[in-house]
């Protein structure tokens, strides 16, 4: 059927598609006759079935983000031969399709008014939500967020009062795009790149082009930074030190309901789990130096807890609605 | 010619169960061989008592002995698992906080994942997506692209195989 693969090739795919008909929601009823036979025709399939389902595996708990790179140059050849062409651009059935999961995953929720070309949009905790913007910019919520955005002739502009956004931001050389966060702007023309603020820091990560950002609260004036490399994250502190700028890789899963943290601050940790529930969690005094790794699902606060606890031998004082992170020994 | 009501039970169960306990075991276990042995453990159990079983129990009891036999050897490979954490961290996280449910695949998995699935075609890297991560049936994701279903299982299989040479390979 397919002469143009070598055998090792054929191997893998026979060896992918049983992995997909055991593992996945199959249409194709799995036939262990037919499978066990081909496990015992030779050791290799075998070698290669394990191998598959072995990747299968890893990939729980990955979520795939919503900038993926484009790369319509590349493989193309895989298509070739295997169906018709579909009409509808498929990016936008996928956006479509994970903005179906955000909302799945946390509820839709918040509220969007409109006037004119300008309009607000806010999610409540727990809820994200993805809007389209009238210049055909999209912008991923993260739970407990809130822009303004307001658009004229020459200039489109967005100010982010709290939390966090992801922009892929429609290109229009005329009318740049920019993101008013605090002190912080961050000026682009097309491009992809997330706005996050934090109680005592504005942070902003390039996924993909380039963007400038400005920073008025700088100390001896307003200094200038360019970030183009995909990855590129430049974090302001509120107390006018200088920015950092650091290449940390672009962090997407929280638009896929996922938190991951890499050796993140606690408290910064905590602010994020905090938009996802109604849970509070607050910290104290003497834990800010803490830091935290793991990947949690958004909403799942009591793991997060749990985990903070053991890792960092804490204990949670409960009241209400508000959990206390505190020293587990006095 | 006559033969065991015993042996005839055995093998009614061996031709009805061995497909699903094969997925069953496949699914949750690290291998084939691990999965094609907890078949065979399955049914040695059930050799000694396959007369007691009512037809209509068989079912819930095949899947309990399934289920116990499982559980079993989980607890068995997480007495190793202990040992090895000890000793080993995973991504600068002390690796026994890791359970799988929370984090099976680290942070560096997540940027190779991430990477391979930009180098395969939208078409693909939709359609494994969908399947994968959002657990849509190939009969559905079929509808929805307006191709067959074969199509579809193909797709998912050679961005599963893309996905392999980069992640284990």
């Amino acid at each position: 059927m397919e002469p143009d693969l070598s055998p090792q090739d054929q191997i893998d795919e026979d060896a992918a598609i049983w992995c997909a008909r055991i593992f996945g929601h199959s249409s194709e009823s799995f036939d262990s006759e037919a499978f066990q036979q081909w496990i015992a025709d030779d050791d290799a399939h075998r070698h290669a079935f394990d191998s598959m389902a072995r990747t299968w595996r890893q990939l729980e708990g990955f979520e795939p983000s919503l900038a993926e790179p484009r790369s319509d140059d590349t493989t193309e050849e895989l298509e070739e031969g295997l169906d018709a062409p579909v009409e509808a651009p498929l990016f936008d059935r996928r956006r479509a399709l994970i903005a179906a999961t955000v909302a799945g995953l946390l509820a839709a929720g918040g509220y969007t008014y409109v006037s004119g070309r300008s309009s607000v949009h806010e999610t409540d905790i727990g809820r994200g939500s993805l809007v389209k913007l009238d210049d055909g910019s999209q912008v991923a919520l993260d739970g407990a967020t809130r822009v303004r955005y307001a658009s004229d002739g020459s200039s489109r502009t967005v100010w982010l009062d709290g939390g966090r956004a992801l922009f892929e931001v429609a290109h229009d050389p005329d009318r740049p795009f920019s993101v008013h966060a605090g002190d912080t702007v961050v000026v682009a023309v097309g491009t992809s790149f997330s706005v996050e603020r934090l109680h005592d820091q504005i942070r902003a990560n390039l996924v993909s082009g380039s963007v400038d950002v400005v920073d008025n609260g700088a100390t001896g004036g307003v200094k200038r930074y360019r970030l183009q490399n995909s990855g590129d994250m430049f974090i302001a502190q509120d107390d006018g030190s200088t920015p950092i700028i650091a290449t940390g890789g672009s962090d997407l899963s929280w638009t896929g309901g996922v938190l991951n943290f890499d050796n993140e601050s606690l408290p910064v940790t905590i602010e994020r789990v905090n938009r996802y529930s109604t849970l509070q969690i607050v910290l104290a005094p003497g834990l800010e130096g803490e830091r935290v790794s793991g990947i949690f699902k958004a909403g799942e606060t009591e793991e997060f807890i749990a985990a903070a606890c053991e890792l960092l031998n804490l204990r949670a004082e409960r009241s209400g609605t508000t959990v206390r992170l505190v020293p587990a020994t006095p | 010619m006559e033969t065991s009501p015993a042996k005839n039970a055995q093998e009614g169960l061996n031709g009805r169960y061995r497909g699903v306990l094969l997925a069953y075991f496949l699914r949750r276990t690290e291998s084939y061989s691990e999965a094609e042995d907890l078949v065979q453990d399955v049914f040695v159990r059930l050799l000694d008592t396959a007369e007691e079983i009512e037809p209509r129990d068989a079912n819930a009891y095949i899947f309990t002995v399934a289920s116990n036999l499982l559980k079993d050897r989980h607890r068995r490979n997480a007495v190793r698992a202990r040992f090895r954490a000890s000793s080993e961290q995973v991504d600068g996280v002390r690796s026994d906080l890791l359970t799988p449910e929370r984090i099976a695949i680290s942070r560096s998995e997540v940027e190779k994942a991430s990477a391979a699935l930009g180098e395969i075609s939208v078409r693909s890297r939709e359609i494994f997506t969908l399947y994968r991560f959002e657990g849509i049936s190939q009969r559905e994701i079929a509808d929805r692209f307006g191709i067959s279903v074969s199509a579809v299982e193909k797709h998912v299989a050679r961005a599963l195989v893309h996905l392999n040479k980069r992640l284990n390979n």
